[in-house]
C-alpha cells in the first residue's frame, strides 16, 4: 500500500462560466499526519475537498485516495468529513446526528453505540448529547460535526474550515481536540484560511492561492528555510550607523535589527557595533518564519502587485469567487 | 440497506418535525371526527354526537338512504374536496423542501459524500415523502372506516381505495415538483410551478370533459330529433319548422293526441349545427392531445366512484351528491339522453388510460429529476 493516503497529480477544475478554481494541483498527503491546506477564501480549497468527496467532478488530472481512483464511491466509506458550513438537521439531537452519519456509513448498531459514546466523550458533549441541534452554539455544533466525521473510524478525515464562526474558547478546544486525534495517529486534512489555527497542530502544509499550489512541505522545514537572527536593542542608533548596517545587508527597524542568515557568526559584528556605540542589547534570537510569514512570502512571490493583507485578519483572495 | 433506511428514516423525521405535518394531521382528524359525529337513530339523524338532532323518515337507522348519505358525505364531500385538493396541497407544501434541502451545500456534504449512491439517496427521499402522505391519508381513512362500522353496522373496506388513489395524485404532482426542485433548488419556484401545472391540468381536464359532454349532447339531440322526425313522417308532420311546411289536415290532432309535448325546435339550424359540432370536435381533439400529456388528477379521483361500495353495490358512489341522495328521477325523455350522455362522458377514458398516462408522466419526471440529482454539482 502507498504511503500516501492522497496522491494527486494535475487536478483541475473549471466551473461553468469559465472560472478556473483549480489549475493543476499536485499533492501528496502521507499517512498519519495532520495536513493543512492553507489559502485565502476562494483559493480553491473547498473545491479540492468537494472533488475528493464526489460532490463535484474534476475537469482534469488524476489521483488516488486510499489507493483508489478519485471519484470511486467505495472509498467514501473510509473517510470522514466535516463540510464547510455544515448544516445538521436541527430536529435531531447531537447524539442522533452522530448516529445518522453512522447509519449512512453502514456502521453496525453495536459499534455505533460504542463509538458514539466514546466520541461524545472525546468532544466533551456527553452531557449535552440529548439536546436538539437547534439549541447548540456554533462551537457545540462543530464538536458534534467532528464527532460524526469520526464515527466510521475513517482512514482520513477532512475538516473544511472547522473553526469558521467559532469563538476563541471553541477554537482553543478545537486545537486540543486535533492534538488528541494526532496522538491517535489519524490522518487529518484541514482546510482553513485562519493561519493561527494550523500553526500549533499541523505537520505538513500546502499553500494554495488562485487555484495554484504555491508551496508544500513539512511545516518545520518550510519555516526554517529562511532563517534569520534578530537583535533587539534599547536606545537610538546614529544615522551613519544605520546606513552602515544597511549597506552590510542588515535590516534596521526601530529597536530591531534583522540579519537574514543561518550562521551565528554573521551576527557577531552587529553585536560588536552596538556595544561600540554603547547601545543596550535586550535580546538576540534565532528566528524562524511564522506560518503567516511563510504564507505571505509565497503569496507575495506569486502576486507581486497584490496589496499586502492586513496583519492578523483572515486571509482574503480578491479575485476568485468562493468555491 | 442500512444507509438507505437511514435516509428514509431521516426524511420521515424531518417531515414529522415540521409544524405542517401536525397541522395537516390535526385537520384530517378533525374532519374525520366531524364525520364520525354524525349518527342515525330510530327517529332521524343526529349531528355532533347528539348535540343536534332532526327527525327524518328517510335518513334514520336501518334505511338504505342513511347508508347512502353517510358514505356519500365521505366520498362526495370529504374525499372530493378535502382529500383530493386540500390534503394533497398540504402534502406538497410539506414535502417541497426535501430535495432543495438535500442539495444545499452543508447538507449535501453530510449525505452525498457517503458510499450510498446518489440514486439511492434520491429514491429514499422520494419513498420517504410517499410514506408521509400514506400515513396521513391512512390515518384519516382508518377513522372513517371505523366510523362507517360504528354508524352503519357494517364494514366497508372499499373506502381504502382512496389511499392508493390519493397517493397516485400526489405522485403525479410531486414528481414534477422534484424536477423543478432539483433543477432550481428553490422551494418557492418548485411549489408555484407545481400549482400552475395542477391548475393547467385541471382546467384542461374540465374543458375536455365539458366539451365532450357538449358534443355528445348536441349529437344526441340531433339523433333524437332525427328519430322523432322519422316517427312523425308517416303522420305527415313537419317538425323542422321550415318555411312553407304544412301539416296535413287531421294530422294536427293526431300529434296532439300521440305527442302532447312535441319536441322543441332545434337551437341551431342543421347546417350551422353541423359546422359548430365539427369545430367543437376539432378543439376537442386538441384538448385531448394536451390532456394525454398532462397528469389526470381529477380523473384519477373519479375512479373511486366506480370502486366504492354503497348499499352493497360497487359503483354506488357514481353521480352527483344530490342525485345519489335523492335518488333523482327526472322526466323520462330528458333523462334518457341525460343518462346516456353522462354515462358516455364518464366512460370516455378508462381508468387504465387515466392512471397509465399519468404514471408515465410521473416516471418521465422522476427519471429526469433523478438524472439531474445524480449529476448536480454542489
Amino acid at each position: 500500500m502507498s504511503d500516501f493516503v492522497l496522491d494527486l497529480s494535475g487536478i483541475r477544475k473549471t466551473y461553468r462560466g469559465g472560472v478556473e478554481a483549480l489549475k493543476g494541483i499536485d499533492l501528496q498527503v502521507p499517512r498519519g499526519c495532520v495536513y493543512g491546506l492553507l489559502g485565502p477564501n476562494g483559493a480553491g480549497k473547498s473545491t479540492m475537498i468537494k472533488i475528493l468527496t464526489t460532490l463535484i467532478r474534476r475537469t482534469g488530472g488524476e489521483g488516488t485516495m486510499l489507493g483508489k481512483p478519485i471519484g470511486d464511491r467505495s472509498v467514501l466509506q473510509n473517510i470522514g468529513l466535516l463540510p464547510e458550513h455544515a448544516q445538521f438537521p436541527d430536529y435531531l439531537t447531537g447524539r442522533q446526528v452522530i448516529e445518522f452519519t453512522a447509519g449512512l456509513q453502514d456502521v453496525s448498531s453495536l459499534e455505533c453505540k460504542t463509538r458514539t459514546d466514546s466520541l461524545l466523550d472525546l468532544v466533551q458533549m456527553t452531557d449535552d448529547q440529548d439536546r436538539k441541534m437547534k439549541g447548540y452554539s456554533k462551537g457545540m455544533k462543530q464538536r458534534i460535526g467532528i464527532a460524526q466525521a469520526l464515527v466510521n473510524d475513517p482512514d482520513i478525515v477532512f475538516l473544511d474550515e472547522p473553526t469558521d464562526g467559532v469563538d476563541p474558547a471553541g477554537r482553543r478546544d478545537f486545537r486540543v481536540l486535533m492534538k488528541k486525534l494526532r496522538e491517535e495517529g489519524r490522518t487529518i486534512f484541514i482546510n482553513t484560511h485562519i493561519l493561527s489555527e494550523l500553526e500549533p497542530i499541523v505537520d505538513r502544509v500546502a499553500i494554495i492561492s488562485h487555484g495554484q499550489l504555491l508551496g508544500e512541505g513539512v511545516l518545520d522545514d518550510l519555516r526554517s528555510s529562511k532563517p534569520s537572527y534578530q537583535v533587539e536593542f534599547e536606545g537610538r542608533l546614529a544615522p551613519a550607523r544605520i546606513q552602515a548596517m544597511s549597506e552590510q545587508g542588515f535590516t534596521v527597524e526601530s529597536g530591531l535589527i534583522t540579519a537574514a542568515t543561518s550562521r551565528p557568526g554573521d551576527v557577531q559584528s552587529v553585536i560588536d557595533q552596538l556595544r561600540q556605540d554603547g547601545i543596550v542589547i535586550v535580546r538576540v534570537e534565532r528566528h524562524t518564519q511564522s506560518l503567516e510569514d511563510l504564507f505571505m512570502g509565497f503569496f507575495d512571490q506569486a502576486n507581486p502587485s497584490a496589496p499586502p493583507p492586513i496583519p492578523g485578519a483572515p486571509l482574503q483572495s480578491p479575485a476568485i469567487p468562493q468555491s | 440497506m442500512k444507509p438507505y433506511l437511514t435516509i428514509l428514516l431521516d426524511s420521515f423525521r424531518m417531515l414529522k418535525a415540521r409544524t405542517i405535518f401536525w397541522v395537516t394531521l390535526a385537520i384530517s382528524l378533525f374532519v374525520a371526527l366531524v364525520h364520525l359525529s354524525m349518527g342515525f337513530d330510530e327517529t332521524g339523524t343526529s349531528l355532533f354526537f347528539g348535540l343536534s338532532h332532526f327527525e327524518s323518515d328517510m335518513f334514520r337507522e336501518g334505511t338504505s338512504q342513511s347508508e347512502t348519505l353517510y358514505v356519500s358525505i365521505f366520498t362526495k364531500l370529504i374525499a372530493e374536496y378535502w382529500l383530493s385538493w386540500i390534503a394533497v396541497l398540504l402534502a406538497l407544501i410539506s414535502c417541497v423542501s426535501i430535495f432543495p434541502e438535500a442539495l444545499k451545500e452543508g447538507t449535501a456534504g453530510m449525505e452525498l459524500t457517503k458510499k450510498l449512491s446518489r440514486l439511492k439517496v434520491f429514491a429514499a427521499k422520494f419513498v420517504g415523502s410517499l410514506l408521509f402522505v400514506t400515513i396521513q391519508v391512512l390515518a384519516f381513512v382508518l377513522i372513517v372506516f371505523l366510523a362507517l362500522r360504528w354508524r352503519l353496522g357494517s364494514w366497508n373496506p372499499s373506502i381504502f381505495w382512496y389511499v392508493p388513489l390519493i397517493l397516485l395524485v400526489f405522485t403525479y404532482l410531486y414528481s414534477f415538483m422534484i424536477v423543478i426542485a432539483v433543477k432550481t433548488r428553490s422551494v418557492m419556484t418548485a411549489l408555484v410551478l407545481t400549482l400552475v401545472l395542477w391548475a393547467i391540468s385541471s382546467v384542461i381536464g374540465f374543458f375536455e370533459g365539458n366539451l365532450y359532454t357538449m358534443i355528445q349532447t348536441l349529437e344526441m339531440s340531433k339523433k333524437f330529433e332525427a328519430e322523432a322526425r322519422e316517427s312523425a313522417k308517416p303522420l305527415g308532420v313537419d317538425l323542422e319548422g321550415e318555411e312553407g311546411g304544412q301539416i296535413e289536415e287531421g294530422a294536427e290532432d293526431q300529434v296532439k293526441v300521440d305527442d302532447p309535448e312535441p319536441l322543441e325546435e332545434p337551437f341551431v339550424d342543421r347546417d350551422n349545427g353541423d359546422a359548430g359540432i365539427l369545430s367543437m370536435k376539432l378543439w376537442y381533439q386538441r384538448l385531448l392531445a394536451a390532456y394525454a400529456i398532462f397528469p389526470k388528477t381529477g380523473r384519477t379521483m373519479e375512479i373511486a366512484d366506480r370502486l366504492i361500495v354503497v348499499n352493497g353495490e360497487k359503483g354506488g358512489a357514481k353521480g352527483s351528491f344530490m342525485s345519489i341522495i335523492m335518488g333523482f328521477e327526472e322526466e323520462e325523455d330528458q333523462n334518457d339522453m341525460f343518462i346516456e350522455v353522462s354515462e358516455k362522458a364518464a366512460d370516455r377514458h378508462s381508468g387504465t388510460y387515466a392512471i397509465g398516462t399519468s404514471v408515465l408522466f410521473s416516471l418521465v419526471m422522476l427519471v429526469w429529476a433523478g438524472w439531474i440529482f445524480c449529476r448536480k454539482e454542489i
